[in-house]
């Protein structure tokens, strides 16, 4: 999108991307809030030309219009909620991770990032016998716990194979490594036909701060605009292939007030759909979701992570 | 521009400006501040950080709109342009079910059906969806409300893409905002528009465009205008939101809406419930 050239579009030859160019009408832009009339007149160019390239222009570049409702048929049918295998997790997302979101787990040092992402591997892999992709951008997988997670839900050593053969790792170590593999997964999800071993369905980014917040700082715009790319791309993954994205994100001390808050400032704020908070000092997860009432808080047990029996000691408490 | 006001209308383009667009004067009064403006025409923005209820009061206005006389909607047409991925269907749906005295699929659906949503990934596609809207203005005099949420997506990737001159960083906003307030004006809509507050209150002058603070009130509403100047003339109202930290009522929101010509300032106080927005 952007430049006129010969064959951009069917009715657009050599010429007359030539005749437009010597006034001034390089771009699509250009043409399309051109005065069509003054165009014709100065290009020597016929209008009735011009208003149908305008048209077929027009119709390939901007985007279409969907009706509510047909939006709303198709959302219900490819729409699915993934239970995360943590009980109380589950309740403070309202039942689960919405495939076409993005949501986002903020936390300390620490704090079960991490195990979180792990736990949620292991039950998607097993337990709904789904694809996992999980980008690492720090380090912080490791194949050895994600065995004992599966080990602690299934003693059959052939289930744990299958289970581990879903969960895909791929290691990212900056941003540009990132949006390369975020393309290279579009290319294989479109040529793939859906195989025997079940589809992707959930996409891990642990963690999205390691790749954008050295590019963050200073009076670099360059950062910005990247790091609000990769929350583009992450957007219309989710959207587009239907899988739920898990992203997590740390904390850090605000300027002013000294208080803590999630990273990656202001404009990352509005990316997820759903992020929620674990704080280690009190064990309790707080949810900020634009589907729930913001503010509910569960307790979850550390111990009992990834455990398929419901423990005891979870607690839960509502706000 | 201008030279489109003087091209001849076809007979379908007049009687469509003419038959009148349904009145959506009684759509949300609390968020008007001056009584007497015109409702038609009217471009009004919204503004506030994440998390304080914008989108929320869009799903409202969608669902006064979209719901059928009979249950105390206004029965018109809504066009929602989405820029960043942030429309939750499901989330509407709850709304409507909420209002709907009888809710089933067969009204819901037909409330959804006046509904019609663009999604766009950048700020040039935003520029040429509005010129290929054009078409749907004339042609279909129901639609009355256009929403665009939001108008600050593509902020940090249009500067970058501008290269040093900050005209140039500006210059698709711009054009957006000039068409925006034409198709406005030659279709009386009405639009609302979200901008993100996305610049930090303490931050570099170097790092956003330079605020001239000629309007000390608007320091307490840690209002930084940071979009092109096409767009602050354009808008006629502008409504902060703000969230109310407080523990006991966590759910507690309010908005203020300042007429930016009369300059006149309403606060008002507001809650959200399952069925939307709910003024207090």
């Amino acid at each position: 999108m952007g430049v006129l050239r010969a064959g951009l579009c069917p009715g657009l030859t050599q010429d007359m991307v030539q005749l437009l160019r010597s006034r001034g009408i390089k771009t699509v832009v250009d043409l399309v809030s051109a005065d069509l009339e003054e165009v014709a007149q100065k290009c020597g160019l016929s209008y009735k030309a011009l208003v149908a390239l305008r048209r077929v222009l027009l119709a390939q570049f901007s985007a279409f219009p969907f009706n509510g409702a047909d939006l709303y048929e198709e959302l219900k049918t490819s729409t699915a909620i993934l239970s995360t295998g943590i009980g109380s997790l589950d309740k403070l997302l309202d039942a689960g991770l919405y495939t076409g979101e993005v949501t986002e787990i903020v936390g300390g040092p620490g704090s079960g990032k991490t195990q979180v992402c792990l736990c949620v591997s292991a039950h998607v892999a097993h337990g709904l016998q789904q694809n996992v992709l999980y980008i690492d951008s720090n380090g912080g997988f490791t194949a050895s716990r994600i065995l004992q997670l599966l080990q602690a839900r299934t003693p059959d050593e052939e289930e744990q194979a299958g289970a581990l053969q879903r969960i895909q790792v791929v290691r990212a170590f900056d941003i540009f490594q990132m949006l390369d593999m975020i393309q290279d997964l579009r290319g294989t999800v479109a040529q793939q036909v859906s195989s025997s071993s079940g589809t992707l369905k959930v996409v891990i980014v642990d963690s999205v701060t390691a790749v954008v917040s050295p590019l963050l700082g200073g009076q670099q715009r360059e950062g910005l605009a990247l790091m609000m790319q990769l929350a583009r791309e992450l957007k219309t993954l989710a959207r587009d292939l239907g899988v739920a994205v898990v992203v997590t994100n740390h904390m850090t001390r605000d300027r002013d007030t000294g208080k803590l808050k999630p990273a990656l400032g202001r404009s990352w704020s509005f990316v997820p759909s759903t992020r929620f908070l674990l704080d280690v000092t009190k064990g309790t997860g707080a949810s900020d979701s634009q589907r729930m009432p913001t503010g509910f808080q569960e307790m979850v047990d550390l111990g009992t992570w990834g455990t398929s029996e419901q423990s005891p000691q979870l607690q839960g408490d509502h706000t | 521009m201008c030279s489109d006001f003087q091209r001849a209308e076809s007979g379908t383009e007049l009687l469509a400006r003419l038959e009148g667009r349904s009145s959506l004067k009684d759509i949300e009064p609390y968020l008007f501040a001056d009584e007497d403006s015109p409702v038609h025409g009217a471009i009004l923005e919204f503004h506030g950080p994440e998390g304080t209820g914008k989108t929320e009061m869009l799903y409202h206005l969608t669902a006064r709109c979209i719901l059928p006389k009979s249950e105390g909607g206004l029965e018109v047409e809504v066009l929602f342009i989405d820029t960043d991925y942030h429309f939750d269907m499901l989330r509407l749906v709850t709304v409507l079910e909420h209002r709907l005295s009888q809710s089933s699929e067969e009204v819901i659906k037909h409330c959804l059906g006046r509904l019609s949503l663009v999604y766009c990934s950048s700020s040039t596609q935003l520029l040429l969806t509005l010129y290929s809207l054009e078409t749907m203005f004339c042609s279909r005099p129901s639609l009355c409300l256009l929403i665009l949420d939001s108008l600050s997506a593509f902020y940090w990737i249009d500067r970058v893409n501008g290269g040093e001159s900050v005209n140039l960083q500006e210059s698709v906003l711009k054009k957006c905002s000039q068409l925006l307030e034409k198709l406005v004006n030659e279709y009386r809509l009405v639009l609302f528009a979200t901008t993100q507050s996305i610049m930090q209150r303490t931050a570099n002058s170097a790092e956003g465009p330079s605020c001239a603070s000629n309007r000390p009130s608007d320091a307490e509403l840690d209002y930084r205008p940071y979009l092109c100047k096409a767009w602050q003339q354009a808008v006629k109202h502008r409504i902060f939101f703000f969230k109310h930290d407080d523990s006991n009522t966590s759910n507690q929101f309010s908005l203020v809406s300042r007429h930016l010509k009369s300059n006149n300032l309403r606060k008002h106080f507001f809650i959200i419930r399952e069925s939307g927005v709910e003024f207090c």
